[in-house]
């Protein structure tokens, strides 16, 4: 598939009902073969944002993928385009795990002639097998730890092969080593898909490190936007996390933040 | 793995097929078990040359026991289709027909046309009470679905708006029942006590059919409803419409409960039950799932028929009366075993 492009996003209007969250946001535009790290404090908007891009929720802005108007997309084709990763884990239903990532895939009536080359069930397992779990195919959703199925999660979303990755937070029930295998396969499909890949992080070290851009939301607003070495800086840690904290190097050369105290309300 | 998966798949087949046959066996009994005292070689014999036997013997065959076992089989197979997508669109395990006030209102609406003896030169009063038990079926679906919607919505305020439904209808109809004349008094208590024996060929052939078209629409979306079933966001985010695929489920539900109800009356628990069972046999492929809690109800239904016609020799029990009497235990593990209800 050529690279498409970009997800261009013009002054974003969100909210629910009379309370508006997010005040016309207008970043840059995000491109293809990139990981852009979201990030900000509880209740700055981000997953509103998400939600928002992936026409989960009602919003005002100007949205086009490439040349194509968002908006004017029926959910199912634009869930073919911006593919959103809920926050909540799939239910712990009695449902095979091959099943559900079937299930995804069909979701919107049989896939796309490009796919139709392997079998379904093996589309799956390849996924699964991707992610390491390829073990579980066969075990009830049910049974699975929270980590196992955010995983799952991950494997559906990322076997509709969708043109842009919208990710709310899915490494928070995962454990380290997830977590780190989970951003190197992210950075791998971004950049050999290519994909626009967007991820709510709350671990600003991974952001700094993985990502290939961060934006940081503060109280709805955009506060930075940029390289994550340019964002992640001590000033706006403090004005927007209220932490104090520096940026240190490790001893291969990655930085890493180090909190040292409360910073107090100005 | 991958033929692991088809090893599942070739034991769902196994056990659907287990339950058809369990599902004939049990058709041939209820056929063949009757206070007339027939033998089996002279029902076969009625069966294959009806115009050889005397009037009275082709009578009971054909219109009496004959229609009594599909009714059964049919009911059973409406009732777990829509417990099980019930239990899916509401996304809880004590949702059915029964259990949440639908059949309740579907016996309102048809005691409603009954006691005021409406019917018009157009359209028969069978119809009306169809159409009746319908819409009030339906009106106490949509009220369950804005409820489970709203965002205080647990799976006990569902349940309780459920329990609220079923003693409104209970009352509005023992209002009918007290305004009734003895005509209509005797068709409301064959109403709520559900029974099998007034099944006719007319109305076995309106719910295979109608439930046959429904069944085909519900099969068409199991893929989206196996896909609800893991959340309704992570639905939505898949690209799937969900207030689309849950509009056209509700009218499903209505339809299936209301023809259910206005045919044979209340008949508890089967639409609850089947769909646990099911689940346990089959897992929530819906695919597996959908048919499979068909094929539970109809077998359920079918074996309660049958219990009904034993229960009290020469007499047939209502069957509502032997389903609700086997589902209540049933009932109260699914209350007890907290992990299916969080």
């Amino acid at each position: 598939m050529p690279p498409v492009g970009p997800l261009t996003v013009k002054n974003l209007n969100a909210g629910f009902g009379r309370r508006r969250i997010l005040h016309d946001l207008s970043p840059k535009p995000f491109v293809s073969g990139q990981i852009c790290a979201l990030t900000g404090p509880n209740g700055s908007g981000k997953s509103t944002f998400l939600r928002a891009l992936s026409g989960l929720i009602p919003s005002q802005a100007t949205l086009t993928l490439g040349d194509e108007n968002l908006a004017h997309l029926p959910l199912a084709q634009r869930a073919q385009r911006c593919l959103y990763l809920p926050q909540t884990l799939p239910a712990a239903v009695q449902l095979p795990v091959i099943e559900a990532l079937m299930a995804a895939q069909r979701a919107c009536g049989p896939r796309r002639h490009e796919e139709i080359t392997i079998s379904e069930t093996e589309h799956a397992l390849a996924w699964l097998d991707r992610l390491s779990v390829s073990h579980l195919a066969l075990k009830n959703m049910s049974t699975l730890s929270g980590g196992q199925r955010q995983l799952i999660g991950l494997a559906q979303a990322l076997s509709r092969r969708p043109v842009s990755l919208l990710l709310d937070e899915p490494l928070s029930a995962l454990d380290l080593h997830h977590q780190f295998a989970v951003m190197r396969l992210l950075q791998q499909e971004t950049r050999e898909r290519p994909l626009i890949t967007l991820i709510v992080l709350h671990d600003l070290n991974i952001a700094l490190n993985m990502a290939d851009r961060v934006l940081l939301l503060h109280e709805g607003r955009i506060k930075a936007d940029g390289l994550p070495a340019e964002v992640l800086t001590p000033e706006v840690l403090r004005d927007v996390y209220r932490v104090h904290a520096h940026v240190e190097r490790g001893q291969s050369g990655r930085p890493f933040i180090q909190i040292s105290g409360i910073a107090e309300k100005t | 793995m991958h033929e692991a998966y088809r090893k599942t798949l070739r034991k769902r087949g196994i056990t659907l097929l287990i339950l058809t046959g369990a599902i004939i066996l049990s058709c041939l009994t209820d056929f063949a078990i009757g206070p007339s005292g027939l033998s089996p070689s002279a029902l076969l014999h009625t069966l294959l040359h009806p115009d050889t036997v005397p009037a009275t013997q082709r009578l009971i065959v054909w219109q009496i026991r004959l229609p009594y076992t599909l009714m059964a089989l049919c009911v059973g197979a409406a009732l777990g289709l829509a417990g099980a997508e019930m239990q899916t669109i509401l996304a809880n395990p004590l949702a059915s027909p029964f259990t949440l006030g639908v059949s309740a209102a579907a016996a309102f609406g048809a005691s409603l046309i009954l006691v005021t003896g409406l019917h018009t030169a157009l359209v028969s009063q069978s119809t009306l009470i169809t159409a009746s038990a319908f819409i009030c079926a339906l009106l106490s679906v949509l009220l369950l679905d804005k409820i489970s919607q709203s965002r205080v919505a647990s799976t006990n305020v569902v349940v309780l708006t459920g329990i609220a439904l079923v003693f409104t209808f209970q009352a509005l109809v023992s209002l009918m029942q007290f305004i009734a004349n003895e005509d209509a008094l005797q068709d409301l208590v064959f109403w709520t006590l559900g029974s099998l024996t007034r099944a006719s060929w007319a109305k076995v052939g309106v719910i295979a059919g109608v439930g046959g078209v429904v069944s085909l629409f519900s099969f068409r979306a199991a893929w989206q409803l196996t896909t609800l079933r893991m959340g309704e966001e992570r639905a939505a985010s898949l690209g799937i419409d969900v207030a689309r695929i849950r509009r056209a489920s509700l009218i499903r539900i209505s339809l299936l409960s209301a023809l259910a109800v206005s045919f044979v009356g209340v008949i508890g628990f089967v639409g609850l039950v089947a769909p646990h069972i099911a689940r346990r046999l089959l897992g929530e492929d819906h695919r597996f799932y959908l048919p499979g809690s068909m094929a539970t109800g109809a077998l359920i239904l079918s074996l309660s028929a049958l219990i009904a016609r034993v229960l009290v020799p020469g007499l047939i029990v209502p069957t509502g009366i032997v389903t609700s009497l086997a589902g209540i235990p049933f009932f109260l593990i699914i209350v007890l075993r907290r992990e299916e209800l969080n």
